[in-house]
């Protein structure tokens, strides 16, 4: 997800803000510009801790290869078809076609539950990269029991000093950091390509009665469910989470932001590239690096609390040496800065006081706070999907909008035509099925991705409702 | 100029980066080696590639 917004805000800075106002032909950028972005920016650091977790999930090889085929593409179609004819038609960002239906007031609030959650999201990739800097320094990274316990104190310290370094840095050369992303990304692919080969070889499968039987997945399972109890992440979930860990970014629209200089609808065909080159084999070969680490030092697999978790720096250094500790480092570092940014950028819309270099300070500094914790990248399954709970369903609201405001007789983008700054029907569209999908999240233990679909339809159908019946005509 | 550099970045993407690991993998090429070739790859690529990508270069 940050690497869309990294994708949007390069766009933006190469072609003009026009940050309210319709991108012109003028401006559009053709294919090329598209597949390039996403090839270059679905292989990140998120994707070093995703894809082991999903193996200390207990997921099965043949589930995973199949259930990420069918998320991704799912993924994809939602881009194509759900974000892709919307952008075009419209050109505008996802934030001004927001305040063009909710109003001002509404947006800034939008923005400021984007920037927390985004403040999380770069929190997670600061201990990612942070787990990487430990290793030459003999530093463990160890995940509490207790979800608000804090690493060691010597991690915990390069947290905060990678966190600094990070959030200054996005504050002062967002610009330079964006440019050394773009020129990281070919090489970061090839690295997480090799990082699967690597962990093949440890674990002697690099042939095909190996590669066929699965049998050097099956025991790390066995090692997980006995370290972690029985878990199963079963092929519905790895679907269902493939094609929602994305979720703010088509279904919540985000991707507004960077489709509106498409020239053409079709060119949301270019998301496939990012699926597949990223989340489908980047989150295979990171797997495939915890595999081998338990094969070859089970030991090392299995934290101070006991049990096997996702420690990105060691998988990658386990598997390439300094190679796997640079790459960790920049993928974190890289995915970081694009988020602490636009995490800055809205809080500087609730306190422009700030400016922007402070507010990206702030903004930093909340990230870094977060990324103390190790449990918040350890949950990043689970983050992912009420991060798409709580901002998708502003997608549905913008769907009907879209489509359906005329032929239902409710008025189009409804505060710029009223001249009203909070449009009360989209505040209670969105936030009532997000106030019970956080119920069923963390009251009633639904796997958080579950309550994205749900969440965005019902959004959908009661702005409908309630702009019919509450909205002035 | 741009050019060379471009090609000269593809080159050691492969022969550094890529080709290293596939070679470890079909047993020809041992861990070591491998690990010190993409190290020499990856100090390369961030050399060289700045000098035609950094300013937008090629698309």
């Amino acid at each position: 997800m940050s690497e869309q917004i990294d994708a949007a805000i390069q766009l933006e800075k190469e072609s003009g803000e026009f940050e309210r106002s319709r991108v012109p032909d003028s401006a559009q950028k053709g294919a090329g510009k598209f597949w390039g972005m996403f090839a270059g920016e679905h292989a990140a650091g998120t994707e070093f801790m995703i894809g082991p977790l999903f193996l200390a999930a207990g997921a099965s090889l043949q589930n995973l290869l199949v259930g990420l085929l069918i998320g991704n593409l799912l993924a994809v179609l939602t881009w194509r078809y759900l974000v892709a004819p919307i952008a075009v038609k419209s050109r505008y960002t996802l934030y001004y076609q927001l305040e063009r239906i909710a109003g001002g007031g509404l947006v800034k609030f939008y923005n400021l539950i984007n920037g927390v959650l985004f403040c999380f999201l770069a929190g997670a990739m600061v201990t990612v990269s942070a787990t990487a800097v430990g290793i030459p320094f003999g530093v463990e990274f160890t995940v509490p029991e207790n979800f608000w316990g804090l690493g060691s104190f010597s991690f915990t310290m390069i947290v905060l000093v990678v966190g600094a370094v990070i959030a200054v840095i996005a504050a002062s050369g967002y610009d330079t950091v964006a440019k050394f992303a773009n020129i990281a990304a070919p090489w970061m692919v090839a690295v997480f390509a090799a990082c699967g080969l690597v962990a093949l070889v440890q674990m002697g499968a690099n042939n095909m009665e190996s590669l066929k039987s699965g049998e050097f997945w099956d025991s790390a399972v066995a090692f997980v469910q006995e370290k972690n109890g029985s878990v199963d992440f079963g092929l519905g979930k790895i679907i269902i989470f493939s094609w929602l860990c994305n979720a703010a970014m088509h279904f919540g629209m985000a991707d507004l932001s960077v489709f509106r200089f498409a020239k053409k609808a079709s060119y949301g065909w270019a998301s496939s590239i990012g699926m597949f080159l990223g989340h489908y084999m980047a989150w295979i070969c990171a797997a495939l690096l915890l595999a081998a680490l338990i094969k070859t030092s089970p030991e090392l697999a299995v934290g101070a609390d006991g049990k096997v978790g996702a420690n990105p720096g060691l998988l990658a250094h386990k598997a390439l040496g300094w190679t796997g500790i640079i790459v960790v480092v920049i993928a974190g570092w890289t995915t970081a800065n694009p988020t602490i940014y636009r995490a800055g950028l809205a809080f500087q819309g609730m306190i422009p006081k700030l400016g922007r270099w402070g507010a990206t300070i702030l903004a930093g500094a909340v990230a870094t706070i977060a990324g103390a914790f190790p449990n918040v990248s350890a949950q990043l399954l689970g983050f992912v999907g009420t991060y798409g709970t709580i901002l998708g369903g502003v997608g549905g609201i913008i769907f009907v909008n879209h489509y359906l405001s005329n032929k239902l007789g409710f008025t189009h983008d409804y505060a710029i035509a009223h001249k009203t700054s909070f449009n009360t029907a989209v505040a209670l569209a969105w936030l009532i099925p997000v106030a019970v999908g956080l119920f069923m999240i963390f009251g009633q233990g639904l796997f958080a991705a579950y309550a994205v679909i749900p969440c965005w339809i019902a959004s959908a159908v009661l702005y409908v409702i309630f702009a019919k019946s509450i909205l002035k005509k | 100029m741009k050019k060379i550099f471009s090609l000269l970045s593809w080159v050691i993407l492969v022969a550094l980066i890529i080709i290293p690991p596939i070679l470890h993998y079909s047993g020809s090429l041992d861990l070591v080696m491998m690990k010190n070739l993409m190290v020499a790859g990856t100090v390369a690529w961030f050399i060289v590639t700045p000098l035609w990508m950094w300013s937008g270069g090629e698309d």
